[in-house]
């Protein structure tokens, strides 16, 4: 559904993705894990067509997002990790606006829009202004409007941010049930938790590059870390440690 | 947890979940008539001015009472003025059309360098490029919201400037009934070219630049552009109108009819301009005009398909690079050294972010064109004792206006400096309240940061004009301590209106400026600049009477009104202040 061929994204010397090849098809949930600055959110900025790769290839179901961009991102919908909404919209307006955005009319859109707004319990503040919901509440009706044009690839940056339990884990079943119906999710996430349970597939990023892709158990066989937790998979793969005295940090 | 007071179990509220009708339905395949029919331009502009509206009655009432207030005047004073040159025989008319055309050409410059500025955050900067870039937005529909965007901001001040000119030229010289349409078709297209300019250059510089260099190319940019100004100006040599005297009135009006600068867009604008306040009409210029304002947005269109992008791409990485202690930051660490080091750090962080602000040095720009048209007007003055010398009592008012003007440029200069430093911290702010620093910390380092380069600011233009006027040491020393004292008064007035309602999540605290605090700020500091400015005016009577009759200095008639001006400012500043500390602790 989503590919990306060689793509690279230089920020003048510094490579914040260096020549990476992905592949997620249909009804896959994809987990992007890496540390701060490896590289994530700039992969997920050039798929959603925000960033234009210096070098390789981005294609959306079959579609160049080079050639022709505006095709292409109406299979698409991104979700920011810090999402950007007019604060002097309401949240209907706000969803008004996102259906036009991706070509769509009110009225055909208009009853789910109110089933996502029940769903999220968003309902009774569908009338007010933007500016008076919290940061969990944005995140709820940024995603609400993402899945109102039924795009083929669903793209999250940190989607559990801000959401409280019981929104956190109908986020996590709306993603399986988005992926289920054939369309690919990719999302980036430092909840290794959230990851395990709901991904099908993660990619491991450091420094720009996927240093390895696979499902848990593969990865596990791969390093030869039969019963190790996803944790250690983690820090093993990108070169962290865990182990620093922390106690003795916070002395010195 | 409490059991109901009924004693019945406690039931936890059904969780919202997804049933297996609800996925199909709502996240499953398109419905018939689900058709994709791409964003029109005014579903795509209808957010954008919903985030602009002016809420609360003060804002909109508020608003047009300043423009009507501006307009109004402007046009009487350009109507003064025209008056006095309607009554000169024959060469009025040819001083006047000149002087259309310098104005033309000022205007102009602001307009351009104002679109420069506005271009930049529209297209690159906006929290909501990152939305609009990730859906399926017509790229020509994108840039045709923009540009309007661009057209709207960046024209607003060209436009408070160029209506009353127009207004006063119609009724002066009897423009006739069709005079709006006629200005109105000359103004759209120079409106339209600085637009695509101010376009053109954004994308160039934010495509082809390092962007870690991008914001010292913008400012090197931007003074180029002041320096073509200056150019075009001495093209058009103000000086002549203040040497007419020794030249045959048919050799002046010969002299001042025909364009100096043929090449400039203003030229032809003013010959339209001319020719209709004559009775003649003049196609071909207005003709011109047409074509370069339409080939110059044809032109921003095409470049912002090729640039856009990568431009785009340049600004987010725009805040990497070496942002090592400069000089001038050591300079600064030296200069604070005895504050204890809560306010040293926080007037030092304040000092970096204003350093480090690309839209906040960009409006600073608008500005330059407006201080140098100044100083080369004041250079162009004959002074001294010489034949041409001005008279003794145009020499005394020359000083009043000086302080006056500074004022002014001050004003417009804090407005974006002071009145935003609130809003400025933005999310910040939060962390800053949860911090133990104290509120007069606050307030004082935001005061302290602000004031400081503006002062440095204040003293460069005052002393720099009263060189070129070649006022006398007493007069300059007294102008730059009248300054000093309308700064200290202006920058505490700007705190207190910046911290009424500071907009933390605006796209750029600059934009603090654009609201009603703002305008209430530039009116009430320009009713302050004008009075004190006043207040030096009896003194500098009794100067110049003094300096004429060869008289001993009347020291207490000279010094006492200014002395008013002076203590009247230092009494306000206090009082401002403590008003910017209520404000700020209120604040939540």
């Amino acid at each position: 559904m989503i590919q990306l061929a060689g793509a690279t994204k230089r920020y003048g010397s510094f490579t914040a993705v260096d020549a990476l090849d992905l592949e997620v098809p249909a009804g896959e949930v994809f987990g992007f894990l890496g540390a701060n600055g490896a590289g994530k959110t700039t992969t997920l900025k050039m798929m959603s067509g925000i960033l234009a790769p210096d070098a390789g290839r981005v294609t959306v179901a079959g579609i160049d997002m080079a050639r022709d961009p505006v095709t292409a991102k109406r299979h698409l919908a991104f979700v920011p990790d810090r999402p950007y909404v007019y604060d002097k919209l309401t949240g209907q307006e706000f969803l008004r606006f996102s259906a036009s955005l991706y070509g769509l009319a009110w009225s055909a859109v208009e009853a789910r829009a109110t089933e996502l707004l029940e769903l999220f319990e968003l309902v009774a503040w569908q009338h007010e202004l933007v500016e008076q919901y919290s940061h969990g509440m944005r995140q709820k009706l940024l995603l609400t409007a993402s899945v109102l044009h039924r795009p083929k690839a669903l793209l999250v940056d940190e989607p559990l941010v801000g959401l409280d339990p019981r929104g956190a884990r109908l986020l996590k079943d709306m993603l399986r049930a988005y992926a289920a119906l054939g369309n690919a999710v990719i999302m980036s996430t430092h909840t290794l938790e959230t990851v395990e349970g709901t991904c099908d597939r993660i990619g491991i990023m450091k420094r720009g590059t996927l240093v390895a892709s696979g499902t848990v158990p593969e990865l596990r066989r791969w390093l030869r870390m039969p019963d190790a937790p996803l944790e250690q998979i983690f820090l093993h793969l990108t070169g962290e440690t865990a182990t620093r005295d922390v106690a003795e940090v916070l002395r010195a | 947890m409490t059991a109901p007071a009924d004693g019945a179990p406690l039931v936890p509220p059904a969780p919202r979940t997804l049933t297996p009708r609800f996925v199909p339905r709502v996240l499953g395949e398109a419905a018939a008539g689900e058709s994709f029919r791409a964003i029109s331009l005014a579903q795509l502009l209808k957010p954008l001015w919903r985030q602009r509206q002016l809420r609360g009655a003060a804002g909109p009432a508020g608003v047009l009472g300043a423009l009507g207030v501006t307009w109004g005047g402007g046009t009487l004073l350009v109507l003064l003025v025209l008056d006095y040159l309607h009554t000169v025989d024959a060469i009025g008319l040819a001083i006047a059309g000149r002087l259309l055309a310098m104005g033309l050409l000022s205007i102009s410059s602001v307009l351009l360098l104002s679109c420069v500025v506005t271009a930049l955050p529209a297209f690159f900067l906006a929290k909501d490029l990152e939305l609009l870039s990730a859906a399926p937005v017509p790229p020509r529909t994108l840039f045709v919201a923009r540009a309007l965007q661009v057209l709207a901001e960046g024209g607003a001040v060209a436009l408070l400037l160029v209506v009353p000119v127009f207004a006063a030229y119609g009724i002066a010289f009897g423009g006739g009934l069709l005079w709006p349409l006629v200005a109105l078709a000359v103004w759209v297209p120079l409106w339209l070219t600085a637009m695509a300019l101010g376009c053109i250059v954004v994308y160039l510089l934010l495509a082809f630049v390092p962007a870690a260099r991008a914001q010292l190319v913008f400012r090197v940019g931007g003074v180029t552009l002041c320096v073509v100004a200056i150019v075009a100006m001495q093209r058009l040599q103000p000086a002549q109108l203040t040497r007419l005297g020794s030249r045959a009135i048919g050799e002046v009006v010969k002299l001042l009819d025909v364009p100096l600068a043929p090449w400039l867009p203003t030229e032809w604008a003013a010959t339209v301009l001319n020719e209709w306040l004559k009775g003649y009409w003049a196609p071909a210029p207005l003709a011109w005009l047409w074509l370069l304002a339409l080939g110059s947005v044809a032109a921003a269109y095409m470049t912002f398909r090729t640039l856009h992008a990568r431009g785009l791409a340049a600004v987010r990485s725009a805040g990497r690079g070496d942002h090592a202690p400069s000089p001038v930051g050591r300079i600064a660490q030296l200069v604070l050294a005895p504050l204890p080091p809560l306010r040293r750090e926080f007037v030092l962080k304040e000092l970096r972010l204003i350093g480090r602000d690309a839209a906040l040095w960009s409006q600073f720009l608008l500005l330059v064109p407006l201080v140098l048209v100044y100083v080369i007007g004041v250079s162009v003055l004959p002074t001294g004792t010489g034949t041409g010398a001005l008279p003794a009592i145009f020499a005394s008012i020359l000083p009043v206006v000086n302080v006056g003007l500074a004022g002014m440029v001050l004003a417009a200069v804090a407005s974006r400096l002071v009145l935003p430093t609130i809003a400025g911290e933005g999310k910040m702010w939060t962390t800053l309240r949860a911090a133990p620093i104290s509120t007069d910390d606050i307030v004082w380092a935001k005061y302290l940061a602000t004031t400081g380069p503006l002062l440095l600011v204040a003293l460069g233009i005052v002393s720099l004009t009263s060189l070129l006027l070649a006022t006398a040491p007493v007069i300059t020393a007294l102008s730059l301590v009248t300054v000093t004292a309308l700064l200290v008064a202006q920058s505490a007035l700007a705190l207190w209106l910046g911290a009424v309602n500071p907009r933390f999540d605006a796209e750029s605290a600059v934009n603090q400026t654009v609201t009603w605090q703002g305008i209430l700020f530039l009116l009430a500091a320009g009713v302050l600049t004008m009075l004190v400015a006043l207040s030096l005016a009896p003194g500098m009577y009794w100067y110049a009477t003094a300096v004429h009759y060869k008289l001993p200095f009347p020291w207490w008639k000279m010094l006492r009104g200014p002395l008013v001006g002076i203590g009247g400012c230092l009494l306000l500043a206090p009082w401002f202040l403590r008003k910017a500390r209520a404000r700020v602790a209120a604040l939540t």
